[in-house]
Formats: structure tokens, C-alpha cells, sequence
């Protein structure tokens, strides 16, 4: 998503330069506040002067792709199809246009017709080129890449798309015989070195040329699952989750997998790849921008298109909660149980809120519920603490937050201030305050919905 | 900064201090059953509106005869406030009323809270030059209404009748009419008189050169610990932060609005920041004020805290002390930013008070 955002906003930028440049006077001024706007990160005021643009220049390339593109961005899809079908209307064979429909048709799942739209790509460039593209010997692939880059793009997408469709062995195919993994290097051992290291982003890319180019790298497939979970590729997640749930050849660990999906990832619950982007885009919707309504209408549209996707509906309760709406939040997070009872992540948002609403019954079957589907849970494991010490629960208090703060430590985390606590109530018994419960990240993978 | 931490200190040592107040009463009704409630038992209590909430059913104190609470005359037959229990002790004993402003008396609470109020609602005071004349009136008289120390007092009681545990609450008053509970009931009301903040102030400077004993040092952390005396100053300091943050936001004008989570976030970071200083203040002022006790003193009083009915206690207190602050922070924020929009203070650093 991220990752996603920043090229489109790269391209619409890109593009609105190149507008400026070549027509700045037939674009007129809502051409230029959208750019602005967009360029300032002001998506809703942007989208509005895009639209305006484009209305008022309907037969202009420019203001129409850069509305499709920023409808796009901003997750109104059937806004974003329009307009890209108008773009390709006014310039068939325009190369940009071409890119872009096909990277919107990934967004939204429709692989065939991205595929059709690369093939398409490909065919604007010189024949030779592409007859050497589509069967030239592998050795002089890499060099015809650099050569056009261009063509590391169509690759790049290619790939992405082969896997999304979770055919893992045409993609890795593609990838060997254009040089975008190395037959003789050992990428997961790269990945392993420089995982917590580098930037999320560079992660990510690691851990996918691993993917791609070591079919048996068990554990590097599985944490490349585990990232894209995190980030919320729920769909890309669970077919490389499940790819090194498959190759692993420790029992133990298949175990593991298995109730990871389960888990983590709504077993087989059917997540679209709209609903999906929809879930990504209102995210960011509502916490970069703090736009409440648009995010609002978005997760509820994913959860139309996907009812059993539990990750919008805790957002709504997010959203419910910011509002000062406590029994809303709760609501809807009974409701996320509802369609997925098994969903850790669930029971956990649930017992802290309930944790913070003081209803410390409740919270105490959420939390240990919580804990029960995922052991290694240290972060629920102290807010469970802190709900037993409230209900003076104390023996199991201090069993608990021992359990967790022996786990924390193994990752470099101390919680001092957690173990303080600890300390004080084992030399002078309760005290009036309740126990500190952080929740710092340090398991990939289950940090953040 | 200092001097706000220390008046935040000066929250937690209320806590630490005394018990609060609104009215007990408590009365043997028409079955013989002793009730509690923060109301006085009327003639006619069946006709109490019902959209009121009840006040919780208590059971009977295990020693009942043992409190010299009961000092008025038993209530009316038929006085009943809350749902009968249905057994009734096999001897009744005393009973009258038991207020709770007699019991914030005992302990200085209602005084306390009074010096507590006025010092917090300074935090709301511009600093001199910060905002025009008029401005500070329409403040001023904002603060005058929302920190009116008898409506605070009287929101603290109501808050603090809504746990009311009658075993719990009678094991304190045996504690606070002790000669020893009363000895400490005395040092506390003491330190909160404001004649005291410079004998304060003057104590803390020497403690560095002289350090307590470490037993003495010891039986502070740990009153600190059972009483939660910084805890609630370090809320209190969240709780008023995430007020102005919010009411500021709300009225800041084309910025984007702050979601509960963001002021709450930044609440927590605030608290975080302050915690050590404060508890740091509330440690030096439980030093100044037991200072005349002994260690053998002090350490009967940790003991007492320490109790199941300390602990409910100073609990309930410090729940009932947050929430009537919290309520007063916000209404007091928003008013005074609803009236003098953000962008009408000046930018410049307060001046010391």
C-alpha cells in the first residue's frame, strides 16, 4: 500500500508536471490547485479541483488521467474506471495510459486484463526489442532491462501479478530469466542480516527476492508472508504464509503456520483484492489524512464487498472510539467476532478497549481468549495482567506480567517501568494504581492491522 | 514548571492523605436493615425520582457497634433508599447519620480539595500580557464558575458515594478516630494550608543536604505506593493536558481536528515526562509533612494503608478526585477556548507566577 501510494503520487506528480510544462494554459487553474493541493497531501481538496478540472476539459488528457489517478489514490474506484476508460478514450496507445490502466486493474483484481494491458506495454516497443524480450536467451536479459528500463516495469508487474494469482513458479521463472534474482545468490541469508536493520520498504524487498528466487527458503517465504501481513496484503500474505507453511519441513512449524492463517488471517475467509485495496486506501484515509468520512464510507464498502474480513471492522471501531463512541467501538468489534471468532487480533483490540472502559470481567475473557490463540502474545499478555491486577487478581497477576516480561526480554525489551511496578507490588503488596501495560512491536507479523 | 509539578504533588498527597466527603448517612430502615446512602433518608423516600440511580445496597459492617458514627436520631420507618437486604441483624446498632463531610472533615479533604482547587485553576490563568483585558476577565470569570470549590467539592462527593463499602469505610473511620489517625489527619490539613508552600519549599531545599534515613525513606515509597499519591498527580497532569489539548483543537480554527486518540497519546507522553518529578515532589512533601511523626508512627499509618480498606479507600478517593478534575479541566477548557480562540494568546513564553 505504501509502496503502491507513493509510486502512483510519484506518477501523479510526474504526470502534472509534464501537463504544466506542455499545456499549462489550456489546463487553467484547477488543473494547477489539484496538483498543489495533492503535492501538499491535501487528497480530498485535490481530488475536488481534479474533478473540476477535468469537467471543465473533458476532451484534455491531462486533467482526466490526473482525476482517474487521484480517484485511484483516494479509493474511489468506480470514479477511477470511468475516467481511466475516458483517458484511454482520448490517447488508445499512449504509453502512460496504458501503465496506468494496467496497475489500476491489479488494484482492483482484475489480473487478465492487466496482463492484457502490459502485453499491450510491450507491444509500443520496437519489435526487435521485444522479440528479444519474449525470446532472447536469459543471458542477455539483464542487459536489455537496463537498457529499457521500461521493460523492468512490465517485469516487475508481471511478476507481482503471477504471484498475487499465486502461480509462485511462473513468477519465479520471470524473474530468473530476466535477471531480477541471481541464480547464486543466497538472498535469505541477505534478508536475515538486514531485516530490522534497513527501512520497512527495503524489507519488503528483500524478503521478496528472497520468495522469488529460493523456492525452499521456508522460513524467509513465511516471513515475507508475515510482512506483507503487517501492512495489511492480507491476500498476497496468506498465499506465502501458506507457501512456507507448505515447504517447511519442521512439523512444528506447520503447526505454526496453520494456526497463523488462522489466526492472523481469517483462515479461508474470502477477502477480495478490491475489498483489500479499499481496507489499505481508508486507512490511510483516516489516519494520514483524519478524514473520517471518506475512510468511513470505504471500510464499509469493503465490508460489503468482504463481510468476513475482520480488519474494517476494527477500524470502524477505531473510528467509533476517536468519537468518543465507546459502546459504537465495542459494537463493533462484537461484530468483527461475529464473522470471525477466531480472529486474535479481535479478541485483543476488544479486551484492551474493555480493559480501558473498566469493565474488567469482560476484558479478562477477551484478553485470555486472546493470549489462548496466540502464546507468544506478550503485549495481551500484560494487558491481561493489568485487568487480573485490577480485579485483584494478584498471584495471577505477577504470573502473568513474569511471563511476559521473561519474553520481552529475550527481544531486547526491558519495560522497565513495567518490571518496577512488578517489584513494588512483590515487596509491599497491591497498590492503588494500576500496572503499566506497553505494547512495544517485536514479533513481525503481529504488530499492526 | 517546578511550581506546577509541586501543586500536581500537592493532588497526591490528598490522596495519600484523607478521606473525602459528601454525605454517609447511615440508617437501620423499617426491617431492620442498616442502610448507606449519600442521601439522608426521607419520610416519604418511596416518591424519589426514579430516574436517579440507586445507591448501592451495602452490606452490614461486620463491627458495627464499634463505630461512634451514629449521632443523630434514627431515621423514619419506611426511610428506604435502596432495595431491603433481607436478612437483618439479630442487634441494631446505633445508627443516624454518617456524613460524608464529617468524614472529609475528619481528614481534611474538603480543605485540601478547596487549596487543591484554587491552585490548579491557576494553570488555566494566562500569564500577564498573554491575552488582552478583556480576555483575561471573560477567563476569569469562566474559572470562577467552573472551579467553584463548593460545586467541585460537591461533584466529589457524589463521585465518591458511588463505591461506597460499608465494612471498608467503617475499618477507616476507626482508623481516623485513633489518636494516631487523627495525629496524621492533623500534619496532612496542616501541609495543605498555603501558609505552609514556603516551609515546604524551604524543606525540600535541605533535604539533598541532609537525606532522610533510609528506613524513613523507605516508609515514604511505600505510602507513596499504597496511597497512589504521584499516580493520581501524574493523571491529574494528563487529565488536564489532554483538556486544553483538546478543547485548543477544537476551537484552533482550519487545522485538522486531533482524534481522541492523538490528545490521548500525547496526554500519556506528558504524563510519562512528569511522572519521576512528580513522584520526586510527592516524596519531599510526605517527608515535610510527617517529618514530627516516627518512624514507628509512620510505619502504623503504611500499615494501615496497606489494608484492604486503605487501599478501597484512597482508590476510591483517587477515582473520585479524577473524575470531578477531569469534568472541571474540560468544561474550563473548552469554555475559556470557546470564548478566546487560540489564535488571540500570544505566542510568548507565560511568566513565572
Amino acid at each position: 500500500m505504501i509502496r503502491a501510494g507513493a509510486t502512483l503520487v510519484t506518477g501523479v506528480l510526474l504526470l502534472a508536471a509534464v501537463a504544466t510544462a506542455a499545456e499549462r494554459p489550456a489546463l487553467g487553474s484547477e488543473f494547477e490547485r489539484a496538483k498543489a493541493a495533492f503535492a501538499a497531501g491535501r487528497h480530498v481538496e485535490a481530488l475536488d479541483a481534479a474533478r473540476r478540472a477535468a469537467d471543465g476539459a473533458p476532451a484534455s488528457l491531462p486533467p482526466v488521467l490526473m482525476r482517474a489517478s487521484i480517484a485511484e489514490f483516494m479509493g474511489e474506484f468506480d470514479e477511477a474506471a470511468t475516467y481511466y476508460g475516458k483517458a484511454t478514450a482520448l490517447a488508445p496507445n499512449d504509453p502512460d495510459v496504458i501503465y496506468r490502466n494496467a496497475s489500476f486493474a491489479v488494484r482492483i483484481g482484475a489480473y487478465d486484463r492487466a496482463l492484457a494491458n502490459l502485453d499491450r506495454l510491450l507491444r509500443l516497443h520496437p519489435w526487435p526489442i521485444r522479440w528479444l524480450f519474449a525470446w532472447g536467451p536469459s543471458r542477455i536479459q539483464p542487459a536489455l532491462v537496463t537498457q529499457y528500463p521500461s521493460l523492468v516495469q512490465i517485469v516487475q508487474a508481471q511478476i507481482d501479478i503471477l504471484m498475487e494469482k499465486g502461480d509462485l513458479a511462473r513468477a519465479r521463472a520471470l524473474a530468473r530469466a530476466n535477471g531480477i534474482v541471481q541464480p547464486d545468490r543466497n538472498y535469505c541469508n541477505d534478508a536475515r542480516g538486514k531485516a530490522g536493520q534497513v527501512s520497512s520498504d527495503e524489507t519488503f524487498q528483500i524478503f521478496r527476492l528472497a520468495a522469488l528466487a529460493q523456492p525452499d527458503a521456508a522460513d524467509c517465504i513465511w516471513w515475507y508472508g508475515q510482512w506483507l501481513t503487517d501492512e495489511g496484503f492480507v491476500r498476497l500474505g496468506r498465499l506465502m504464509v501458506a507457501e512456507g507453511t507448505r515447504v517447511t519441513p519442521s512439523a512444528g512449524n506447520k503447526a505454526s503456520g496453520a494456526a497463523y492463517l488462522r489466526v492472523r488471517l481469517g483462515g479461508d475467509r474470502d477477502v477480495s483484492k478490491r475489498a483489500e485495496q479499499l481496507f489499505l486506501i481508508a486507512r490511510q484515509r483516516y489516519l494520514r489524512d483524519g478524514d473520517v468520512e471518506g475512510a468511513t464510507r470505504l471500510f464499509e464498502e469493503a465490508m460489503r464487498l468482504s463481510p468476513r474480513f475482520v480488519r474494517p471492522y476494527h477500524y470502524r471501531a477505531q473510528i467509533a472510539w476517536d468519537g468518543g463512541d465507546d459502546a459504537g467501538a465495542v459494537s463493533w468489534l462484537e461484530r468483527a467476532l461475529q464473522v470471525d471468532p477466531e480472529s486474535w487480533r479481535t479478541h485483543r483490540n476488544l479486551g484492551r478497549l474493555l480493559g480501558r472502559l473498566e469493565r474488567f470481567p469482560a476484558a479478562e475473557t477477551e484478553l485470555t481468549t486472546a493470549v489462548g490463540l496466540f502464546g507468544d502474545d506478550a503485549g495481551g499478555r500484560l494487558a491481561l495482567a493489568r485487568v487480573l491486577y485490577a480485579q485483584g487478581k494478584y498471584a495471577e497477576y505477577a504470573r502473568e506480567t513474569n511471563a511476559a516480561l521473561a519474553f520481552f526480554k529475550r527481544y531486547g525489551q526491558e519495560l522497565p517501568e513495567t518490571r518496577e511496578f512488578l517489584a513494588r507490588y512483590e515487596r509491599w503488596g497491591p497498590g492503588v494504581g494500576l500496572p503499566p501495560a506497553p505494547d512495544p512491536p517485536v514479533i513481525m507479523g503481529w504488530n499492526y492491522d | 514548571m517546578t511550581e506546577r509539578l509541586a501543586v500536581l504533588a500537592v493532588a497526591g498527597a490528598l490522596v495519600a492523605a484523607s478521606p473525602a466527603s459528601a454525605e454517609i448517612h447511615r440508617w437501620i430502615d423499617a426491617d431492620g436493615v442498616i442502610n448507606y446512602s449519600d442521601r439522608a433518608p426521607q419520610p416519604s423516600a418511596h416518591v424519589a425520582a426514579p430516574a436517579e440511580p440507586a445507591p448501592p445496597a451495602i452490606p452490614p459492617p461486620s463491627e458495627p457497634a464499634a463505630v461512634a458514627i451514629a449521632t443523630a436520631a434514627p431515621a423514619a420507618p419506611g426511610a428506604i433508599l435502596t432495595p431491603a437486604v433481607v436478612a437483618a441483624p439479630a442487634e441494631a446498632p446505633p445508627s443516624g447519620p454518617v456524613s460524608l463531610d464529617e468524614l472529609f472533615e475528619l481528614t481534611g479533604t474538603k480543605r485540601q480539595l478547596a487549596g487543591l482547587t484554587a491552585r490548579l485553576a491557576r494553570e488555566f490563568r494566562p500569564a500577564k500580557g498573554q491575552v488582552a483585558a478583556p480576555a483575561q476577565a471573560t477567563i476569569e470569570r469562566v474559572i470562577a464558575r467552573t472551579f467553584r470549590p463548593d460545586v467541585v467539592y460537591r461533584v466529589a462527593k457524589e463521585e465518591f458515594a458511588r463505591g461506597l463499602d460499608g465494612s471498608r469505610l467503617e475499618a477507616k473511620l476507626r482508623w481516623l478516630r485513633s489518636p494516631l489517625g487523627r495525629k496524621v489527619a492533623a500534619l496532612e490539613m496542616a501541609t495543605a494550608d498555603p501558609q505552609h508552600e514556603r516551609e515546604l519549599a524551604a524543606f525540600a531545599a535541605t533535604v539533598a543536604a541532609t537525606p532522610p534515613s533510609e528506613r524513613r525513606r523507605q516508609l515514604v515509597e511505600r505510602l507513596d505506593w499504597v496511597s497512589g499519591a504521584s499516580e493520581v498527580s501524574a493523571d491529574v497532569t494528563a487529565a488536564l493536558s489532554s483538556s486544553v489539548t483538546r478543547a485548543i483543537a477544537l476551537n484552533a480554527g482550519g487545522g485538522r481536528r486531533l482524534s481522541r486518540r492523538q490528545i490521548e497519546s500525547q496526554a500519556e507522553e506528558v504524563r510519562a515526562n512528569a511522572a519521576v518529578t512528580l513522584q520526586q515532589a510527592t516524596l519531599v512533601s510526605m517527608l515535610y509533612t510527617y517529618r514530627t511523626l516516627s518512624d514507628e508512627e509512620l510505619e502504623r499509618y503504611v500499615e494501615f494503608e496497606s489494608t484492604e480498606a486503605g487501599r478501597w479507600y484512597n482508590g476510591l478517593l483517587r477515582r473520585a478526585l479524577l473524575t470531578t478534575l477531569t469534568r472541571a479541566f474540560e468544561e474550563t477548557a473548552r469554555a475559556i477556548f470557546a470564548a478566546v480562540p487560540p489564535d488571540r494568546w500570544a505566542r510568548a513564553a507565560p511568566t513565572p507566577r
